[in-house]
């Protein structure tokens, strides 16, 4: 079988359009740290003006507290208002006022680039906000519009800095930080989801159908050994190439980011969440979020979704490998197959179930988030998404094995 | 000993039965002719015999292995050239015989005597896309060759091949056959079978024409004389010869056999027999299968 | 030439990948057929209240609310003018879930009149609009927000007094469902695919070998190719279509003959603007203003409306006064389905056209494919609502919108697609002519 797997590697080393594909996405690889570094740069020029906004918005706020504080005590009547009220009022100028201290000593540390002072200057804000909004002195606003935010917001903003301030690591002015971790990061959690099916497929899904189309798969037929043999030859060869490639699309992404704008923080704390029941991971810090789930460094995280990738992807080049065994035409193999993977993912955009052109996230459990489930949930999890997948492919390879024993191969 | 055995086999594609009931053996060492039509069923059991198809019933040994249990033993004694060469157009020539190479873990030696056989030579780093017709059918010949199989299927092996193409393919059956390798050659070009194969089996609409229903083979020859009529009352005398006259030339069909051929060479030849000239007309094989296909022309 | 595209549409409807493919696209019609069939049973069963709880619910507020009101030394008179209009927010309730029920457009209207009523009741009645923390121009702009609802139902409601719903799966509704959400995407991405290795199939196969031996210019074996390949994805597009609106016509009614367009996407502005803050407020906060209550400007109502009101696109912005009604019209299906189908036709011609180009630098199927599907998965990514756009807002994706207004816009981009295309039909002609050796 060891040959078999050889003559299936060089078939599909010399492939051409295995090349193309490996080209392609090379680029986008090598073109991403770029990229990011611009976004990075766009990021630092729009700090300023959010800095300078929160302070005009905080200085509006306190003014108008001021006027109504003077109004209340000219319009005062004991008999109507809670004597608490001025007190009150005084408080909530003072949290602006410290609102207002700490966003310009953030405006400056971020100009000098003093990243820890910016940190902590950030999480004594963040906590004078949130004893604000807890304390119903202030009302909740959109992030997107505000630096406020809500409570959850402020909560998961100060977990954060609390870890960056206590590890000394450098928080990441966006989740496009061009560095290699952060880039790696950004491609598997990212971009790989929805890739990554489609790269499997265009490699290795006109496995057998290209070679039944040409005649070439008389040769194999000739050969000296078992059909299910033959089979499992060419899953292999097509599995570790997939993996080859992977491994050279993501090392030299991360060999460009690395080069170029250094490794980033192993350390850095990923954010794992709960959205509408799903579990996420986030790099960024103002997505409204339910509950946070943990913190836990960026190596980690990796480590799990390299892990769990590779687990994915042995079952979808199974997969992928045995449905296109039955198709007798290549180009049907390379698009109707990506199409029938793309599906899940696209279809609730075009038929919008939700409001409003709300996106469904309707995807099944290995297409793309499963170790974003795994890391959330813990080993309990860990085993019965890897047993799951594995179990798909071992039934698909069963049996297509069978299937093979009897087929007839019209070529 | 017989290296192939087929016993009984039967094929269907949907409702048409391609393969009807054929059984058919192969011996060691010699060279078994496969001659049919269009369409008789001869790619399908090549097919079948190196299980690319499932019989729907009946059995099929190679070296006395079943192709359907047993699979790889069948197989290892087998190569060949099924219907067109399987070959990878974007590879090479080289890269096309290293597959074989590297399964039948033979050396480069043997790789390079290959090459120097088959004659491309000057074409083995091209693309295989970019051959003629000839030069693929070469190369397949020769990955089927580099296998050193004890059995080689070639199927219309002299498609596309030149003169001296067809001339080195002849001659390499037959030193295969001497070697004992058994051959089994499915071809069109009944002059070429006629030469080579030991025995011939006819299959027509899916069955094998029982060896009982093949008309005798018999030499036709043309022989121009100036007293044509003389020869041909003379001739017409003898047993197992029919002569018939036509213009100042009388055809001569004798039964296949040495003896009786010496007589009539003897007779045409002696007296005053003006013979001009004795050509063979036809090969036996295309007088049979005129005989036994000529409902279907 | 046309025996030559006779020939072409046969080869590809004798393709197994075409065949696969329409297939995917009649279970994608069907799969938007039973979506939005479920969300409008959901949304009927969402409103399935019991009319008798909402009139319980408004006998018992009622009761508490005279009873404070008479604790605060209220007359009579303004007593019973402030029930009357707090009960207008039930009755609009229960006309509501009457209409749902008994499937009435009518009195879904009926039921946003009340609503309106009863936000302007409660409006003056409590005096609401005592934002005193924000100033007078928020009052002022609340004020005009709801003069612009007002005018709003009233062209909801079109010439025959029916309402144009939006949710029912009628065969109308189906068509322009389709039309925005399904069929870019498809003539972009599926008419695409449809063609990308014929060429390249002809010359891996040698089949080409029998074209290139007929007495025709390479140029009309071009033209030939690609106007088989419009006619066949033209076809196997919009036949599937055609059938499930002539079915579900006949299952649940055609539907009105008229379509709800917005004739500038990008118009939809508002504004507020206090006392010196540049502020954005999006609807949400606009629609907080007046809610108090429990009062609800039912986004089911706001149509073509709420999509720009309620979604994240429509920013409400500086110095703009709010949208002019006048831009919202009803135009005839017949014309609107001309204009969509011209629309679409041009962008499949591109979508033909880029396909043989991408097949005439190849001579491997697996390539041409290839490529064909990494050129399609980028072109829904830059076509697809949730993001970007492949010519500006307002024009492709919701260049159906934009139909009922200047039809200008849409003409223009269905001749920059008629000019790509032809551009790419020209160097391919070319390239062909100048390459003489097609190797097969």
């Amino acid at each position: 079988m060891v040959s078999l797997m050889r003559i299936e590697w060089i078939r599909l080393m010399k492939n051409k359009k295995n090349w193309i594909i490996l080209g392609l996405f090379l680029a986008f690889v090598l073109a991403l740290p770029f990229y990011h570094n611009k976004k990075n740069e766009e990021a630092v020029l729009r700090r300023d003006s959010i800095y300078e906004s929160s302070i005009n918005y905080a200085e509006i706020e306190r003014a108008l507290i001021a006027k109504e504080y003077t109004d209340t005590l000219e319009d005062f009547d004991p008999d109507t208002f809670d004597e608490v009220y001025p007190k009150e009022n005084q408080i909530r100028q003072d949290t602006w006022t410290r609102d207002i201290a700490f966003t310009q000593k953030q405006q400056l540390a971020f100009g000098r680039g003093e990243w820890m002072e910016e940190a902590k200057v950030t999480l004594a804000k963040d906590r004078n906000m949130l004893e604000g909004l807890e304390g119903g002195l202030i009302r909740e606003r959109n992030s997107q519009t505000h630096d406020i935010g809500t409570v959850q917001e402020l909560d998961n903003r100060i977990r954060l800095n609390e870890y960056l301030v206590s590890h000394e690591i450098m928080p990441w002015k966006t989740e496009y930080e061009p560095a290699a971790y952060p880039v790696l990061f950004y491609l598997l959690n990212t971009v790989f989801p929805l890739a990554l099916p489609i790269l499997i497929c265009l490699l290795c899904s006109d496995c057998f159908a290209t070679e039944v189309e040409s005649g070439s798969i008389k040769m194999w037929l000739l050969m000296p050994a078992a059909r299910w043999k033959i089979y499992a030859a060419k899953l292999m060869a097509n599995l570790l190439y997939v993996l080859l490639v992977l491994a050279m699309i993501l090392g030299l992404g991360l060999a460009a980011a690395g080069l170029l704008y250094g490794l980033g923080d192993a350390g850095y704390p990923i954010r794992v969440f709960y959205e509408d029941g799903q579990a996420n991971l986030a790099a960024g810090i103002s997505e409204i979020t339910d509950v946070t789930v943990d913190y836990l460094p960026i190596s980690s995280v990796v480590s799990h979704i390299l892990l769990s990738d590779v687990l994915f992807v042995l079952s979808l080049v199974v997969i992928l490998v045995s449905l296109g065994s039955f198709l007798r035409e290549s180009s049907t193999a390379l698009t109707v197959l990506p199409l029938l993977l793309a599906i899940p993912a696209v279809l609730p955009l075009v038929v919008r179930t939700g409001g409003h052109g709300t996106l469904d996230r309707w995807v099944p459990p290995c297409y793309g988030y499963a170790y974003d489930v795994w890391i959330a949930n813990g080993l309990g999890r860990v085993y019965e998404m890897a047993a799951l997948e594995l179990a798909a492919a071992l039934l698909v390879f069963a049996a297509t094995s069978v299937v093979m024993k009897r087929k007839d191969w019209i070529c | 000993m017989n290296i192939l055995e087929v016993e009984h086999i039967t094929k269907r594609f949907r409702k048409k039965t391609v393969v009807d009931d054929i059984s058919f053996s192969a011996e060691e060492g010699k060279v078994l002719g496969f001659i049919g039509p269009n369409g008789a069923g001869k790619t399908t059991m090549l097919k079948l015999i190196t299980n690319i198809l499932i019989p729907d019933s009946g059995s099929i040994h190679i070296a006395g292995f079943d192709i359907l249990k047993d699979r790889e033993k069948a197989l290892a004694n087998v190569a060949g050239v099924i219907e067109n060469p399987a070959l990878y157009l974007e590879l090479n020539g080289y890269d096309n015989l290293k597959f074989i190479q590297k399964m039948y873990q033979k050396s480069k030696d043997d790789m390079e005597r290959i090459v120097e056989i088959i004659g491309l030579g000057h074409a083995m780093r091209q693309k295989t896309g970019r051959y003629s017709l000839g030069m693929k059918q070469r190369l397949g010949l020769g990955m089927a060759l580099l296998a050193d199989p004890r059995f080689l299927i070639l199927d219309e092996p002299t498609n596309g091949l030149d003169a001296s193409g067809i001339m080195e393919l002849r001659g390499l059956i037959r030193q295969k056959a001497e070697e004992g390798v058994t051959v089994l050659l499915s071809s069109h070009i009944l002059s070429e079978v006629d030469k080579i194969a030991d025995d011939v089996v006819f299959i027509k609409e899916g069955r094998i024409i029982e060896k009982s229903e093949v008309p005798p083979m018999q030499k036709k020859y043309l022989v121009t004389a100036g007293n044509a009529r003389h020869i041909q009352e003379q001739l017409a005398a003898m047993e197992h010869v029919e002569a018939v006259l036509r213009d100042d030339s009388v055809t001569v069909e004798i039964s296949m056999s040495q003896e009786v051929f010496a007589r009539v060479m003897q007779l045409v030849c002696q007296g005053e027999n003006q013979v001009q000239d004795i050509r063979q007309e036809g090969t036996q094989l295309e007088t049979v299968y005129q005989d036994i296909f000529q409902e279907d022309a | 030439m046309w025996p030559l595209i006779v020939q072409e549409i046969k080869q590809l409807r004798s393709s197994q990948k075409n065949k696969i493919l329409i297939l995917l696209w009649v279970v994608v019609l069907l799969a938007l057929v039973i979506s939005h069939t479920n969300s409008y049973l959901a949304y009927k069963e969402q409103c399935a209240v019991n009319v008798e709880d909402i009139e319980e619910d408004k006998q018992r507020d009622l009761e508490q609310l005279e009873g404070e009101l008479s604790s605060m030394g209220m007359s009579e008179e303004d007593i019973q003018e402030i029930l009357e209009n707090s009960g207008y927010i039930y009755d609009a309730t229960i006309l509501e879930v009457e209409a749902i029920e008994g499937n009435n457009d009518k009195k879904f209207l009926a039921s946003a009149w009340t609503y309106l009523k009863n936000a302007d009741a409660l409006a003056e009645s409590f005096g609401m609009y005592d934002c005193k923390a924000y100033g007078e121009e928020k009052v002022d702009s609340a004020q005009k927000f709801r003069d612009y609802m007002y005018d709003y139902y009233g062209k909801l409601e079109d010439e025959s007094g029916e309402l144009w719903n939006y949710h029912k799966m009628t065969g109308f509704n189906f068509l322009y469902r389709v039309m925005e959400d399904a069929m870019p995407l498809a003539c972009l991405a599926v008419a695409m695919l449809l063609v990308v290795d014929s060429l390249a199939g002809e010359k891996e196969s040698g089949s080409i070998k029998a074209k290139l031996l007929l007495p025709v210019s390479k140029g009309k074996a071009a033209v030939a190719r690609i106007a088989g390949g419009t006619v066949y994805s033209t076809v196997m597009l919009f036949l599937p279509v055609l059938v499930l609106f002539l079915f579900l016509g006949a299952v649940n009614g055609f539907g009105s003959g008229k379509f709800l367009v917005l004739e500038d996407a990008s118009g939809m502005k508002m504004t507020e603007a206090v006392e010196g803050r540049l502020e954005a407020y999006d609807t949400h906060e606009m629609v907080s203003l007046l809610d108090s209550k429990d009062l609800r400007i039912s986004e089911k109502y706001c149509i073509g409306i709420s999509r720009f009101l309620a979604e994240e696109d429509c920013k409400i912005e500086e110095g703009v006064l709010p949208l002019p009604n006048e831009r919202l019209k009803f135009v005839p299906v017949g014309l609107f389905l001309f204009k969509a189908c011209l629309y679409q036709l041009a962008v499949i011609l591109l979508s033909v056209s880029i396909g043989n180009f991408i097949s005439l630098f190849t001579s491997r199927k697996g390539i041409a494919v290839t490529i064909g599907v990494l050129a399609a998965l980028v072109f829904c990514a830059v076509s697809l609502p949730a993001g970007l756009r492949l010519i500006n807002p307002g024009t492709y994706q919701s260049g159906i919108g934009v139909l009922g207004g200047t039809a200008g816009v849409t003409a223009l981009d269905a001749v920059i697609f008629l000019g790509i295309s032809l551009c790419l039909l020209g160097i391919g002609i070319r390239f062909v002519q100048k390459k003489q050796d097609v190797i097969c």
